[in-house]
C-alpha cells in the first residue's frame, strides 16, 4: 500500500514539475491579467484616466444599448454554426484521404498542411484577391459554368459566408492532423473483424472509425468552437468589419472598443462575456459528450 | 573586522567611480515616432540627431521607431503605465484625448511668444488646439485637393483644362466619366467615401462647405444636426449612389499598381501626395496628362474646403526639461529640415517659408500641394472620444447610403450619440505651473 502511494506521489510530483513551466508562466502573465480584467469590467476605464466603479453598469450598457455588441455576437454565432461542421467534416474527410497508404503520402500530408503555417495576414490578401467580384478567380468558374455571380466582400449578404468558405482553405490544418493521429491509432484488427462480419466501407467508417476516434472529435469540435468564436484577422485584414457591420465580429469589436475607443473596462466586460459563452458551450459539449464518445480501455 | 572595512571601502570606490561616470553621462531625450521609411530614420540619426547633439551637447536624443499598426496600442499602454517618452507623435484628431489624458503638457508657454507661430498654415497650428490652449506642435500635413485625368476628361468630352470647382459639378462629371460593364465597374468617374469611416470623415470636411461645425467651439453642444448637416450627409449619399451603384462590384481592393495611377479612377477629390508619387512611380509617362483642381466649394458657398492629416509632436508630464525638448521640436520643425523630413515621408511641411526652397519648388508635387490644398485643411473636431464617436455616428450614415435609412434619420440618430456622450466628456487636464 505504500509503495503504491509513494509511487503516486512521485507520478504527481514528476507530473507537476514537467508542467511547472507553464504553470509558473500561467501565475505570472495570465492570472494577475484575467483577474485585472474581471475587476475592471465594472469600471469605466479609459486611457489613460483613472477607473471609476461602475458595478454592472457595463454589462447593462451592453446588454441593454449596445446595438454594435448583439449585431457582432449574431455574426459570430452565425460564423460558428457555419464554420465549426464544415472545420470538423472537412478535416476528417481530409484526415481520411491522408490516412491512406499510397506512394508519396508524407509529400501529400506535407502539401495539405502548408495553408496552416502560411501568415493569416498572407492567406487573408490572397482570398481577397480570389473572392474579387471583377478579377477574382471564384467568379470567374462561377460565370463559366453559368452560376450567379456574387459580390462577396462588397456586399453584406455574402461577406459572411465568403469568410466562411474561406474557412476550407485550413481544412487540411492542425485539426486535421489531430485526426490523422488519431485515425491511425484505430486498431487495425477491429476493421478486420467487420469485414468478416461483411461490413462496407459505410458500415466501418459509422460502427469503428466514429466510435473509436470520438474523443478526438470531441477535443476538435471544442477547439473549433473556442477558435471561431476567436475569428479576428479575416475581419481586421479583409473587411474591417463592414460592409455595413456584416463582418463585425465580436473580438474585432472588442479590439476596436479597447485599442480605438480607449474603453478598457468596457472591453474587459465584453471579454468576461466571451469567457462565459464559450465556457457555457464547453460544458455542454462535455456534458452531452457521454453520449456519443467513446474512450476505450 | 578587517573583511567588512574592505568591503565597506570597495562599495566607496565604486560609488565614486559610478558617480564620476555618471556626472559626465548626457541626459537623454526619448522621442517616439510612427510609420518611418528606413531613409527617414537613416537622416534623423545622422543629421538631424547630430545637429540638435551639437546645439545641446548635454543631452542626446533616443529616437524608437513604432510600426504604425501597433502605435495605438503602445501609446495607449504607455498613458496607462504614464510611461509616455519625453516627446511622441500623436495623430490628426488626438488633441482632446491627449489634453484630457493628464500626461501632456500645453506648450502655449513656449509658442505664445514664437514669432515663427506665422510661418505655419493656420489649419495645420490649429490640429493640436483643444478647449483653446496649444497641446502640440504640427510638424507635417498630408493635405489633398482635386487630381484629374486630362486625357479622360478629353475622352468623354469634358474640358480637360476645367475641373470641377464644386462638389455638385464634381458628381455630374462622375457621371459622365464612369464606365460600367456588365456588373463590373471599369472606370470609377469620380473617387467618394465608401464604409463608415471615410463617410464621417468626409461629412465633416462637407458640413463646413455649407458653413456648418459638428460641435459649438467649447465642445458643448452639437450643431450638425440642422440643415447644413442635412445637406451635407445628402450630397455623400447622392455620390455613392451614383460612383457605387447596387449591384455594380467596385473596383478590386488590392491591386499591384494603385488604381488612380493605373488612370482606373478619373477623378479624385481626396487626392494626397501618394496619388502623385505613385503615378510618378508606377505611370511617369502619364504624369503630362495628370490634371490639378482645387479643394472643392458647394454650390452657392465659397469657403473651398479638403481633408487634411497632420500630425503633431507632444510634450510628456514625464520629461524632466520640457524647455529643451520644444528646442527639439522646433529645430524639427525649422524649414530646412522640415522639408527634408516631408520630403523623405511623401508629406508636405506645414511652413509658408518652405516654399522658397529650392527643394520645395524643383518637387514635382510639393509646392503645388502647398498652394493649393495647404492653406484649404478642413477644421479638426477631436473630442476625447472622437474613435467612438466617429464610428458609431458613421454607421448611421453607411446605411443611408446604402438605402437602408433616410438621411433625416442617421443625422439624428448620429446627432443622439453624439449628444449622449459630449457632457460626459473628460475635461482637459492641466499640470500645474502650465
Amino acid at each position: 500500500m505504500r509503495k503504491t502511494s509513494g509511487l503516486m506521489f512521485r507520478e504527481a510530483r514528476d507530473g507537476y514539475l514537467f508542467a511547472s513551466p507553464w504553470i509558473i508562466g500561467f501565475i505570472m502573465f495570465y492570472l494577475g491579467p484575467i483577474l485585472a480584467t474581471f475587476f475592471l469590467s465594472f469600471t469605466e476605464y479609459k486611457i489613460p484616466l483613472t477607473p471609476k466603479w461602475v458595478g454592472l453598469g457595463n454589462y447593462f450598457s451592453l446588454f441593454t444599448q449596445d446595438v454594435q455588441f448583439k449585431v457582432s455576437l449574431y455574426n459570430t454565432v452565425y460564423y460558428t454554426i457555419f464554420v465549426v461542421p464544415l472545420s470538423i467534416c472537412g478535416s476528417l474527410i481530409m484526415a481520411m484521404l491522408m490516412n491512406r497508404n499510397l506512394r508519396g503520402i508524407a509529400a501529400y500530408r506535407t502539401a495539405v498542411y502548408l495553408p496552416a503555417v502560411t501568415s493569416g495576414v498572407a492567406v487573408a490578401l490572397l482570398w481577397m484577391w480570389l473572392l474579387d467580384p471583377s478579377i477574382g478567380i471564384i467568379n470567374y468558374i462561377l460565370g463559366k459554368i453559368g452560376l450567379p455571380q456574387p459580390l462577396w466582400l462588397q456586399d453584406e449578404k455574402w461577406a459572411k459566408p465568403a469568410l466562411i468558405m474561406m474557412q476550407l482553405y485550413y481544412i487540411g490544418g492542425n485539426t486535421m492532423v489531430v485526426f490523422l493521429s488519431g485515425l491511425q491509432g484505430v486498431p487495425q484488427s477491429l476493421y478486420e473483424a467487420a469485414e468478416i462480419d461483411g461490413a462496407n466501407w459505410w458500415y466501418k467508417f459509422r460502427h469503428v472509425t466514429i466510435p473509436m476516434i470520438s474523443p478526438i472529435i470531441l477535443f476538435n469540435l471544442i477547439m473549433a468552437v473556442i477558435g471561431s468564436f476567436q475569428v479576428f484577422t479575416q475581419a481586421f485584414v479583409m473587411t474591417q468589419g463592414g460592409p455595413n457591420n456584416s463582418t463585425l465580429f465580436y473580438v474585432y469589436y472588442l479590439y476596436n472598443v479597447a485599442f480605438w475607443w480607449g474603453r478598457l473596462g468596457y472591453a474587459a466586460a465584453l471579454a468576461w462575456i466571451l469567457f462565459v459563452i464559450v465556457f457555457v458551450l464547453t460544458i455542454i459539449q462535455l456534458k452531452f459528450s457521454g453520449r456519443w464518445v467513446y474512450y476505450a480501455g | 573586522m578587517k573583511r567588512c572595512l574592505v568591503l565597506i571601502g570597495l562599495l566607496v570606490t565604486y560609488i565614486f567611480v559610478f558617480e564620476s561616470l555618471a556626472f559626465g553621462a548626457k541626459t537623454e531625450l526619448t522621442l517616439w515616432m510612427f510609420s518611418l521609411t528606413p531613409e527617414t530614420q537613416k537622416w534623423m540619426q545622422e543629421e538631424l540627431v547630430p545637429q540638435f547633439e551639437k546645439k545641446f551637447p548635454d543631452y542626446t536624443v533616443r529616437v524608437q521607431y513604432v510600426p504604425y499598426e501597433g502605435y495605438r496600442e503602445k501609446i495607449g499602454t504607455a498613458l496607462s503605465a504614464k510611461t509616455l517618452p519625453d516627446i511622441f507623435e500623436e495623430g490628426t484628431q488626438s488633441a482632446g484625448w491627449m489634453a484630457s489624458s493628464g500626461t501632456v503638457i500645453p506648450v502655449d508657454k513656449w509658442t505664445k511668444t514664437w514669432p515663427e507661430v506665422k510661418d505655419f498654415y493656420p489649419a495645420a497650428w490649429q490640429q493640436p488646439q483643444y478647449q483653446g490652449r496649444q497641446w502640440g506642435i504640427p510638424f507635417y500635413m498630408h493635405p489633398s485637393t482635386l487630381l484629374y485625368w486630362k486625357d479622360t476628361f478629353k475622352e468623354v468630352g469634358l474640358d480637360p483644362n476645367k475641373p470641377p470647382y464644386t462638389q455638385e459639378a464634381y458628381l455630374e462629371y462622375a457621371k459622365k466619366l464612369q464606365k460600367v460593364e456588365g456588373n463590373r465597374t471599369v472606370r470609377l468617374g469620380g473617387w467618394a467615401p465608401d464604409g463608415w469611416r471615410a463617410l464621417f470623415q468626409e461629412f465633416e470636411v462637407v458640413i463646413q462647405r455649407f458653413k456648418g461645425k459638428l460641435v459649438s467651439e467649447d465642445y458643448t453642444k452639437v450643431l450638425f444636426d440642422g440643415e447644413e448637416g442635412i445637406k451635407a450627409l445628402s450630397y455623400l449619399v447622392k455620390l455613392h449612389q451614383t460612383v457605387y451603384p447596387p449591384g455594380v462590384a467596385k473596383l478590386p481592393e488590392q491591386a499591384p499598381i494603385p488604381w488612380f495611377s493605373q488612370k482606373a479612377i478619373a477623378m479624385h477629390f481626396r487626392a494626397h501626395t501618394t496619388e502623385v508619387k505613385n503615378v510618378l512611380r508606377y505611370n511617369p509617362e502619364a504624369f503630362k496628362d495628370l490634371g490639378f483642381g482645387i479643394p472643392l466649394r458647394a454650390e452657392g458657398y465659397t469657403r473651398k474646403v479638403s481633408i487634411q492629416w497632420r500630425n503633431s509632436l507632444f510634450i510628456s508630464v514625464n520629461c524632466k526639461n520640457p524647455d529643451v525638448a520644444i528646442e527639439f521640436i522646433k529645430l524639427f520643425v525649422s524649414p530646412k529640415n522640415n522639408v527634408r523630413y516631408c520630403d523623405l515621408q511623401g508629406y508636405v511641411p506645414v511652413r509658408k517659408s518652405a516654399l522658397s526652397l529650392k527643394s520645395v519648388q524643383e518637387s514635382p508635387y510639393m509646392g503645388k500641394f502647398m498652394t493649393l490644398a495647404g492653406p484649404y485643411g478642413h477644421d479638426v473636431v477631436s473630442p476625447p472620444s472622437y474613435f467612438e464617436l466617429r464610428q458609431k455616428a458613421g454607421i448611421f450614415f453607411e446605411e443611408a447610403t446604402l438605402g437602408k435609412r433616410t438621411v433625416k434619420s442617421a443625422i439624428e440618430e448620429a446627432a443622439k450619440v453624439w449628444k449622449e456622450q459630449l457632457p460626459k466628456e473628460p475635461k482637459p487636464v492641466i499640470p500645474p505651473g502650465y
